[in-house]
């Protein structure tokens, strides 16, 4: 059971090498503590401001809280009736379609776009600007501008819908389209930021690949399949993970445009959680909601994780 | 060595950036201490310096004039402060009660009468204290105001506030020129039109080009679920509904409930109201986008400086054909005075809004806001003065007379929100009934936490 008396030697030295590592008087132990030192305040930071309100949002999940009374103990109760809340349930189902709605698109354009602006032509710089306006304004502002291009009566696309012969477009007011029009609007705030990160990539991608593949022949496109993309794969999982994470936090848009609808067809599930603690005050529920919106969180980085293969090496 | 140094200084440095944190910053103004009295640190005078911290929200004219109400309070009670706090109107009353979550609620503040339920239940409110206001009873008090005016802040006998702020109802504000281009002749001031009469005339006001709709008939804000409330509740009671039960639930099955829901389903598919074109509700009633709508007396003075050439007018409040009776709707934002607050606190406190509630014409001149408190400005009675401001108000005061305050809970939020999403899917064209028995599980639902 504790292995064989050589193996438990070995254990045995290896904790102490461990131990003198850290606690020894060598210059090594000295640098290893010197490094804790410095890693001190942001273990700090990462414990006050990301740790301790995890746990706290999950202590709170267990009571039924309104903030002004006393919290009352419920256990489990608050996770067991999320599950049968179909406003919860279709809130994490408007989170999925919306998220996988934007952040699929924006992987595929922001390469594209990446790819594009990697090359020199004239104009590139001016066209990068141009394309990166949308990152740089705030949400809000960006929500309230795509709040008029929605106009049914003056807005952008219903005028330019008319023109080709469409009419009784109503992107926000009908269940169908609201989510729709919110994947659009958000995928064109978001791309710009994600295509930058490619472009990093790609610039961070040696010259000497290409110029070797193109002595063996290789065309554009397989130099784009068998070094550009496996090459990308670290930065192509930082964007799946970021973008998808980003997403199912979204908030602004909904609050400015639908309030969540019509109806909850946009009721996302930040919004149900800021709903619920902070306009009903429920404290307890919500936090529980947050804690399965983690969970959600964190199996979908596992399983992107897994996809990609990513190695600690890459 | 040199490690052992750069450890030191390092571990120097965060030791001084925690302590510097943790300390007050030396040049920081004095930060006032809720709670508690403390000694003025300038001036001749020897009394305790009490610290009022008075929230209310941040509707822009209103501002200039509460802080000339402070200035002239200080004036004459100098051993009182007035810390004066604004914050953004959405999600106002959320920030009070963060505050007193945190134990930083303010000493006075500005709330709406639905939420008189939540903060007896939190016990955040004092009962008022009548000899602030110059009478010695609270019967005396209540007689300061206008009949029923504090009806929605009374609760076991005793009155939660110390007047009135805001006090409103909702008439049918409407385009003259557009009911005289559709043959229709301007509504009666004395009696109020039917709402099935403004179904047929909001839809012969709606204006198309194709599908493009250019002027609604009438509108209001359909997303925000305390509008929901205000105009349906009345609806709702008319046709002999009320949302709580005697029992204290909600009924969103209700009969007289659906008959309001499949009317507003009418109007929609008329196109008598169309919430996809609203934008803001005065200005596209100033703007000509919409025809009609429904507003209070704080809509006059807006209306008059966004368009002074639009002719328009005011009509009671519409009832059912076969109403039960005649219900508008009442609300009103009010004075409060924290019950966490100590008692010296409390008596400055309520001194404080007897100077704010006697500033009727202030209010009314520079804000726009109708007040409870009786008065006599300009030798004529409150009511008479505002009228002489704008004749159409007579409309809308005589509408005053049928008001009903919102539904009591302490579910407000979650209730009136569930009303606006079961609406907006009425609006699509779901089924009515359906819509509603979901509406009602999750009501329920919401009442059971």
């Amino acid at each position: 059971m504790f292995g064989t008396p050589q193996e438990q030697n070995l254990r045995h030295q290896s904790f102490h090498q461990r131990r003198r590592g850290i606690l020894g008087n060598t210059l090594e132990a000295r640098k290893k503590r010197l490094g804790l030192v410095f890693a001190l305040p942001a273990f700090l930071f990462f414990g006050a401001f990301y740790l301790y309100p995890l746990f706290q949002t999950f202590y709170v999940s267990l009571f039924s809280w309104g903030l002004l009374d006393d919290p009352k103990f419920l256990g489990m109760t608050n996770y067991s009736r999320l599950f049968t809340d179909k406003e919860f349930i279709n809130s994490v189902w408007v989170s999925f379609l919306y998220s996988f709605g934007v952040v699929i698109p924006i992987w595929f354009i922001a390469l594209g776009l990446a790819l594009i602006f990697n090359r020199t032509f004239p104009g590139r710089q001016a066209y990068l600007t141009v394309y990166y306006i949308p990152a740089v304004i705030s949400l809000t502002v960006w929500s309230l501008i795509w709040l008029l291009m929605y106009n049914p009566t003056f807005g952008i696309f219903s005028v330019a819908a008319r023109a080709l012969g469409i009419t009784g477009l109503r992107m926000l007011d009908d269940p169908s389209t609201a989510m729709p029009a919110m994947i659009i609007l958000s995928i064109w705030k978001g791309t710009p930021v994600y295509m930058v990160i490619f472009i990093a990539g790609l610039r961070a991608i040696p010259n000497d690949y290409y110029e070797a593949a193109q002595i063996d022949g290789a065309n554009a496109a397989q130099c784009l399949l068998y070094i550009t993309l496996p090459l990308l794969r670290p930065v192509f999982l930082y964007v799946m993970v970021i973008s998808i994470i980003e997403a199912f936090k979204v908030f602004t848009p909904m609050y400015i445009l639908t309030n969540g609808g019509p109806g909850s067809a946009t009721r996302v599930l930040s919004m149900f959680i800021f709903q619920n603690g902070f306009q009903y005050l429920k404290m307890g529920y919500a936090s529980a909601a947050s804690v399965i919106f983690l969970l959600i969180l964190l199996a979908l980085a596992i399983i992107q994780f897994r996809l990609l293969r990513f190695q600690q090496n890459d | 060595m040199k490690t052992r140094v750069s450890a030191t200084l390092v571990l120097s440095l965060i030791l001084a950036l925690l302590l510097s944190a943790c300390a007050s910053p030396a040049a920081a103004p004095a930060t006032p201490t809720i709670g508690t009295p403390s000694t003025p640190t300038t001036g001749t005078s020897s009394a305790p310096t009490i610290e009022l911290l008075y929230m209310t929200h941040n509707h822009a004219p209103s501002i200039p004039v509460n802080e000339a109400i402070i200035a002239e309070f200080e004036a004459t009670h100098p051993n009182v402060k007035i810390i004066f706090d604004n914050a953004p109107h959405a999600n106002f009353e959320q920030k009070v009660l963060t505050a007193f979550a945190g134990g930083q609620g303010p000493d006075v503040f500005w709330a709406g009468d639905w939420m008189v339920p939540q903060f007896l239940d939190s016990g955040i409110i004092a009962p008022v204290d009548p000899t602030a206001f110059g009478v010695a009873t609270q019967d005396e008090f209540e007689a300061l105001f206008e009949p029923g005016s504090l009806d929605a802040f009374k609760a076991n006998g005793k009155i939660y506030t110390g007047g009135i702020s805001e006090y409103n109802t909702f008439s049918l504000i409407y385009n003259v020129d557009a009911l005289k281009e559709a043959g229709i002749k301007p509504l009666p001031k004395d009696r109020p039109i039917t709402w099935e009469e403004l179904a047929d005339i909001a839809t012969r006001l709606t204006v198309k080009e194709g599908d493009v709709i250019k002027r609604v008939g009438l509108s209001w804000p359909f997303n925000v679920p305390i509008w929901t409330v205000l105009i349906q509740e009345p609806m709702l009671r008319q046709k002999g509904g009320e949302l709580i039960t005697p029992e204290g639930m909600p009924d969103f099955t209700q009969e007289p409930m659906v008959a309001v829901m499949t009317y507003l389903q009418k109007l929609r598919q008329a196109d008598a109201i169309d919430p996809a074109t609203y934008t803001d509700l005065l200005q596209d009633f100033a703007n000509g986008r919409s025809a009609m709508i429904f507003g209070g007396p704080w809509a006059v003075a807006p209306l008059k400086t966004m368009n002074p050439n639009l002719n328009w007018d005011i009509a009671p409040l519409p009832q059912f054909a076969n109403a039960k009776e005649r219900v508008t709707t009442l609300y009103a934002w009010a004075w409060f005075v924290s019950a966490k607050s100590s008692p010296e606190k409390q008596k400055a406190a309520w001194e404080f809004v007897n100077l704010l509630t006697s500033k009727q014409k202030e209010w009314w001149e520079k804000v726009g806001y109708v007040q409870a408190r009786k008065t006599e400005i300009d030798g004529k009675p409150l009511r008479e003065y505002y009228i002489q401001t704008d004749p159409r108000l007579a409309t809308i005061f005589a509408d005053y007379a049928y008001g009903k305050f919102e539904f009591r809970s302490t579910k407000y939020f979650e209730l009136s929100d569930i009303w606006t999403r079961a609406q907006n899917r009425i609006l699509t064209g779901e089924d009515v009934m359906s819509v509603l028995r979901d509406a009602q599980a999750q009501a329920k639902a919401a009442m059971t936490d």
